[in-house]
């Protein structure tokens, strides 16, 4: 089945360069321009503002334990590996500039850019799951889990509803990667790219926040 | 063999299937057993106990009108799925995924009140088997959301794969349905916590995963009645063209 969308956000260039108005001919060519162009549909934007919503909703409910726990927050934060965590911010960066050189090399119909970068992404997206892994196996041997204590619970709930997240974008990614093999096949299926890459952007702003929220505020 | 040229019945099934599970579900639940919200899990069991004892009649009546609700859950999303496999080409895997996702999605709401039945039923029984019998209602109540996931996901899939001039439903209303499933997807959490907002009675675990699937539920119904009137209405004209 086909899950190309029709996108109707039609509007102007927002990195309006010549080069890249001279590569978006693919994804006009679905939608007449009268304006800024919003990659992505409008349904796609609900998904992505109400799933951020529920994270906002984690996020409160972190510091507000963090408020009535304030020192079993600090001793959590503490016996966290700051350095993995780092890794892991700079991996999922990385993978979103990868991604974003995936819908350029797209939009410019240069096939073995676009899949040498969904390949990067994808590559960063694993190593961020395998450094994930290694950070919880390090948390299992020094004994401490989903119920420990209340800091613990929520880095486990809320870093592991994350890495399903990651797990999810993979799955997409990986989809587009072993469907996409052809110009023809890449122009047909513009609007999901950039939907697979909005959602990509999406996981990696809420790692930036959930990194800063767990590990480092205090 | 049966013809179905007037759909306009099925109006009337989508709105006694959504009618009567709000209805008796609702009520049942809300008002006459007083189970939803649901019960603190940090409640003990001598607290459990006198909660079946001093309100025996109301909780076996709400239940039992609750547990009838839950079957009328079934016809709205079947004529979902009657939708949807008018998108798939060839054999109709995600319409019969999503009504057999709907019929555990079912189950799961309506087994739960069998035990808490059985639980209510007997009430010179000890305190500790009321208890658990309780728990054990709840967790299977809170816990299985996967029904519902894979529900919403192949409906997604279908709804964003329908390219007609009309589709069978709005494509937001899609990526709403994508939102719900990852909305519900913490519930396996509700037997690590007594307390907190992955509790039975927690935020992410009640709140967000039991009242979003049903207010999309509600749209759902009203698209598909929408659906089924335009489609009517499209007949109509070409008859009388």
């Amino acid at each position: 089945m086909n899950l190309t969308s029709q996108n109707p956000c039609a509007t102007t260039d927002i990195e309006a360069t010549p080069a890249s108005l001279e590569t978006r001919s693919s994804s006009l060519e679905q939608t007449p321009v009268s304006g800024a162009r919003i990659p992505g549909e409008l349904g796609l934007w609900i998904f992505l503002l109400a799933d951020m919503s529920i994270f906002a909703l984690y996020f409160w409910v972190f510091i507000w334990n963090q408020s009535l726990h304030p020192e079993q927050f600090l001793q959590g934060q503490a016996s966290l590996n700051h350095s993995l965590g780092l890794l892991n911010t700079v991996i999922l960066l990385s993978s979103s500039y990868f991604a974003a050189m995936a819908v350029h090399g797209a939009r410019g119909k240069n096939v073995a850019g676009f899949r040498r970068n969904i390949q990067l992404t994808i590559a960063c997206g694993a190593g961020f799951l395998v450094v994930k892994a290694i950070e919880y196996g390090e948390k299992f041997d020094a004994g401490l889990h989903l119920a420990s204590n209340e800091f613990y619970s929520y880095y486990f709930v809320f870093t592991g509803i994350h890495m399903v997240h990651v797990i999810i974008g993979l799955s997409l990614l990986s989809y587009l990667l072993f469907s996409l093999t052809t110009a023809e096949k890449i122009r047909q299926q513009m609007a999901n790219i950039e939907g697979t890459v909005l959602y990509w952007h999406m996981v990696d702003l809420l790692w930036v926040v959930l990194f800063s929220l767990i590990y480092l505020l205090q | 063999m049966i013809i179905m040229q007037d759909k306009r019945p099925l109006i009337l099934v989508a709105i006694v299937s959504m009618a009567m599970t709000i209805l008796l579900y609702g009520v049942g639940m809300f008002l006459i057993a007083g189970y939803l919200p649901p019960p603190s899990p940090m409640l003990t069991e001598p607290e459990i106990a006198a909660m079946y004892r001093d309100n025996h009649t109301s909780i076996i009546a709400g239940l039992t009108m609750a547990f009838l609700g839950t079957g009328f859950m079934l016809p709205l999303w079947v004529m979902a799925s009657v939708f949807m496999a008018e998108v798939e080409e060839g054999f109709p895997y995600f319409s019969i995924m999503q009504a057999l996702c709907a019929l555990a999605t079912t189950l799961f709401t309506a087994l739960p009140n069998l035990i808490w039945l059985a639980a209510a039923f007997r009430i010179d029984r000890s305190d500790e088997l009321i208890y658990m019998l309780h728990d054990l209602g709840w967790i299977m109540w809170a816990t299985p959301s996967w029904g519902f996931a894979f529900q919403f996901i192949c409906f997604a899939i279908c709804g964003l794969s329908d390219k007609r001039e009309t589709p069978f439903v709005p494509r937001w209303l899609c990526y709403l349905g994508l939102w719900v499933a990852a909305g519900v997807l913490v519930t396996p959490l509700v037997p690590f916590f007594t307390d907190g907002p992955f509790a039975w009675n927690g935020l992410f675990s009640f709140w967000v995963a039991f009242i979003s699937p049903n207010l999309w539920s509600t749209l759902l119904a009203v698209y598909v009645i929408k659906r089924i009137k335009g489609g009517q209405s499209q007949l109509t004209e070409g008859v009388n063209a």
